[in-house]
């Protein structure tokens, strides 16, 4: 972290198209929160507050490899900015938009010029959600999950796979009552027909929520058109879990396998793994189960059960599978958790 | 005779246990050496977060990246610590996992569980109509069937199993132990043979080795082994199995040095079943391969048991042979072997107990059913003895089998005052041992002979005694070392115990009287 650089002395200034940077902040960990990356709260010229991620050229320049860094920095910024375009055209409601975008100069730094991208801002993400809603009521937390479905179907619908679900990248809103949640940080995002530098990347998000067949490097049998939309999946059932329990998916998931097999321990191949990684998925889900409310108990666990299956080739909609349709149409998960969620809601108010 | 250690020949059929034993033991972690290329964990990156907005959500996101990278610090374990008691129980339950000892959980397996199979059954099905496509748990389910002595309802579910995880170590080789168990061997070779890791997993070429020698087949993968004993990217307790397996088939094939070599290898870093198998050989042998007595290898019941029972410590031998039948409660080895130490020991009612929990997995097992009736004779249920032994002349037995039950029934003749009955069996069967060669067992049925003569106070009882110590080899095994010093140690006692005929027993003795046919 080189706090000369550029990308950290935008405190205070004024950018072409107005906002003003009020305040430095954290960005969240993984992949696409790097070393290269720094944020910023800022305020626009009527009064709306916005969050600015600002790319440190600097950086990429100190690295050992500085032609491949700038390289994948830019391409990864714009990568990012044309999706976060394409979703504002195509008005995916789900997912987070971008206020503005561009460069600025910092006189004095070396290099002077920052990129920036600024998005809504949002009152907190789902750890601070899950903290601050009694988790003994499911209904906020199925409320969550269900604008999550809609903001990965709405992505999927568009050819776009996230690749990077987890609980920071879910925004919410009106953290202290009807909280609303929408899709953030496309930095791993992937398009179909827009290549960008992550697309050849084994996991290409933070892999603490990545699926199995990404961290075990699996031979994964599933068309590549499908095959990050299998994933997806995987780390959409996991936020759900982490929703509604606190842990991520695949905290759980390890809690149940023996240490041997787990990714950084496991020298075989993802087949060999399989077996002991469907068992431990079998008591994860059993045992989520008996951790919820029993009015949503069953159907929610049904829903991580399949969503979150290790198996890409098992994992999705069963009934469409058997018919030769789209397992990995989210649609049915979205109708299914909006149901859930609703009969949550009725629950918490009828025990009110 | 006398109850009797199954003493059949042994090899490495794998051990089946229940698959969260069996993973928690590392007997289903990977061999090969493909690391997968792991991403750094930024602790302090991760850390810094936490500390910026402490929550229980970002507590709880810590804790779940620390736990996948396998990565543990004091500060986590001390953020762990702070959600032992929270009210969600999946966050209390990972923040115990955060603070574990990796190693605790292996040591968990160490202890044997009791559970009743049909309940067991009973979970299990409930479990795979939830998920029928755990290919691990219909492994368990054939397991559970096998001990109940189900083979049908074993092989249909062990055949699920396969078919849902054919390349599946663990399912490979539950099948084999299943198909041996039912007396199947060719069917475990020819499925061994098959697998498509069996020339690159020692774990599945182990047991193929070991079940080709059992059923007397040319191992067409000599050199597979040979080559992966080799192989030094391979760690040594992966290859402990195969090199005893190996190192026993080489000594039956006459090759007794490199035999030797092997199963001394196979003890260096060994799973409990190899280094079962090198006490089992030094029994045979009649030669300690290695010092095992320092073993820390988890569940090496059995080789407790066999060196126990080979310095002739019954009470040790029949502790761990009950803690080796409760971790393989089908194996009619396990309960051969542990009722034989228990009437070594004297306990008549264990030898009986061990002899009967072997024969609800067995049912119809010659030896079971000889060492039962043996200890209710000894302890002088000659009633129930009796049922036994009519019982057991309808079982399939071979001659040798035939032979132990026979010579039970001479005891059980002399115990009702049958003496003449009683000496004329007991002389046959001695006859039958000697023209098989077999001169230490000839020496124990000479043993007991000569200890039934002293309890019915005959004429005979001192010559008898003489000339079974002159059968006696001059370095004999801690079984006859430790029945003749006992029969000594009768003698002064001699004539003490009256001859009572217990009522009820007319009932059996019709189709006793008759030698059998293979005698």
């Amino acid at each position: 972290m080189n706090e000369d650089s550029a990308a950290y002395r935008l405190t205070g200034m004024v950018l072409p198209s107005g906002w003003t940077v009020l305040e430095r902040i954290e960005m969240s960990p993984g992949k696409t929160g790097c070393a290269c990356s720094v944020a910023y709260l800022v305020e626009g010229p009527d009064g709306e507050q916005g969050f600015l991620k600002a790319i440190d050229y600097a950086a990429a320049l100190a690295s050992d490899d500085p032609p491949l860094e700038i390289a994948l920095l830019t391409n990864r910024y714009n990568a990012e900015r044309d999706l976060l375009k394409h979703c504002g055209d195509r008005k995916l409601g789900r997912v987070v938009r971008a206020l503005d975008a561009g460069t600025t100069r910092v006189p004095g730094a070396q290099p002077e010029a920052v990129s920036y991208l600024i998005f809504e801002r949002a009152d907190g993400d789902a750890r601070d959600a899950v903290s601050t809603f009694d988790e003994a009521d499911h209904a906020p937390m199925l409320r969550l999950a269900h604008h999550a479905a809609v903001g990965v179907s709405q992505l999927h619908s568009i050819s776009c796979a996230h690749q990077d679900l987890k609980p920071s990248n879910l925004l919410v809103w009106n953290l202290a009552a009807l909280a609303e949640a929408k899709l953030g940080d496309l930095g791993s995002a992937f398009l179909t027909g827009r290549p960008a530098p992550q697309d050849d990347e084994r996991v290409p998000g933070d892999p603490g929520y990545a699926a199995p067949e990404q961290l075990y490097d699996g031979d994964n049998k599933l068309p590549p058109a499908h095959r990050r939309i299998a994933a997806d999946m995987f780390m959409f059932g996991g936020l759900v879990c982490f929703l509604l329990t606190t842990v991520p998916y695949n905290g759980l998931l390890q809690m149940y396998l023996d240490r041997s097999f787990w990714w950084t321990q496991w020298e075989g191949t993802f087949a060999e793994v399989l077996p002991a990684l469907v068992d431990a998925h079998g008591m994860a889900v059993r045992r989520l189960e008996e951790t919820l409310h029993a009015c949503v108990a069953a159907d929610t666990a049904g829903v991580i059960r399949q969503l979150c299956h290790p198996d890409p080739m098992v994992r999705g909609d069963p009934k469409a599978r058997r018919f030769g349709m789209n397992p990995f149409d989210l649609t049915r998960f979205v109708s299914q958790l909006n149901l859930i969620y609703r009969r949550a809601s009725f629950e918490s108010r009828a025990s009110a | 005779m006398s109850a009797f250690d199954g003493d059949s020949p042994r090899q490495l059929v794998p051990r089946w246990r229940p698959w969260r034993t069996t993973a928690r033991l590392g007997e289903s972690a990977s061999s090969t050496r493909r690391r997968h290329e792991a991403t750094v964990f930024d602790n302090e990156r991760a850390l810094s977060r936490f500390r910026d907005r402490p929550n229980v959500g970002r507590a709880a996101e810590l804790l779940t990246t620390a736990l996948v990278h396998d990565y543990r610090n004091e500060e986590i374990q001390a953020i762990a610590g702070d959600y032992l008691s929270d009210r969600r129980p999946l966050l209390r339950e990972l923040a115990a996992v955060t603070r574990m000892d990796p190693d605790e959980r292996v040591h968990q397996a160490a202890r044997v569980e009791h559970r009743d199979p049909r309940k067991r059954i009973a979970q299990l099905k409930v479990l795979l109509t939830r998920e029928p496509s755990n290919a691990l748990r219909w492994s368990d389910l054939a397991r559970e069937y096998t001990v109940l002595a189900q083979s049908a309802k074993a092989t249909s579910a062990i055949r699920v199993a396969l078919l849902l995880a054919p390349e599946n170590r663990f399912v490979l080789r539950s099948a084999a132990t299943l198909y041996v168990q039912i007396d199947e061997k060719d069917r475990a070779v020819r499925l061994l043979e098959t697998a498509p890791n069996l020339t690159v997993d020692p774990w599945v070429l182990a047991p193929y080795v070991a079940i080709s020698d059992l059923a007397d087949h040319k191992s067409h993968h000599h050199r597979d082994a040979v080559r992966l004993l080799q192989d030094e990217d391979i760690g040594q307790r992966d290859l402990a199995e195969l090199a005893a397996a190996l190192g026993t088939a080489e000594v039956n094939a006459g090759s007794g040095r490199r035999g030797r070599q092997l199963l001394r290898r196979s003890a260096e870093d060994p799973t409990e079943n190899s280094l079962a198998q090198v006490e089992w050989m030094s029994a045979r042998l009649r030669s300690r391969l290695v010092d095992t007595t320092l073993s820390d290898v988890l569940r090496d019941f059995e080789a407790r048991a066999r060196r126990a029972a080979y310095d002739g410590r019954w009470d040790v031998a029949v502790t761990s042979s009950s803690q080796w039948l409760d971790d393989q409660p089908f194996s009619a080895d396990a309960a051969c072997f542990g009722s034989f130490c228990a009437w070594m020991a004297k306990d008549w009612a264990k030898s009986n107990r061990i002899a009967n929990d072997g024969l609800r997995s067995n049912p119809g097992h010659p030896v079971l059913l000889n060492n039962a009736a043996v200890a209710l004779v000894e302890a002088g249920e000659l009633a129930k003895a009796g049922e036994i032994l009519s019982h057991s002349r309808g079982v399939r037995a071979q001659s040798r089998e035939r032979a132990f039950l026979a010579a039970t029934e001479g005891m059980f003749f002399f115990r009702i005052g049958m003496v003449e009955a009683g000496r004329h069996r007991y002389n046959r069967i001695i006859t039958f041992f000697e023209d098989n060669h077999e001169d230490e067992i000839a020496a124990r049925a000479a043993l007991i002979l000569a200890r039934e003569e002293i309890l019915a106070n005959t004429p005979e009882a001192h010559s008898s005694l003489r000339r079974a110590k002159a059968r006696m080899s001059a370095s004999p095994p801690a079984d006859l070392v430790t029945l003749r010093d006992r029969i000594a140690s009768l003698c002064p006692q001699a004539g003490i115990r009256p001859v009572v005929i217990p009522k009820g027993i007319e009932l059996s003795l019709d189709a006793l009287l008759k030698l059998p046919a293979t005698l």
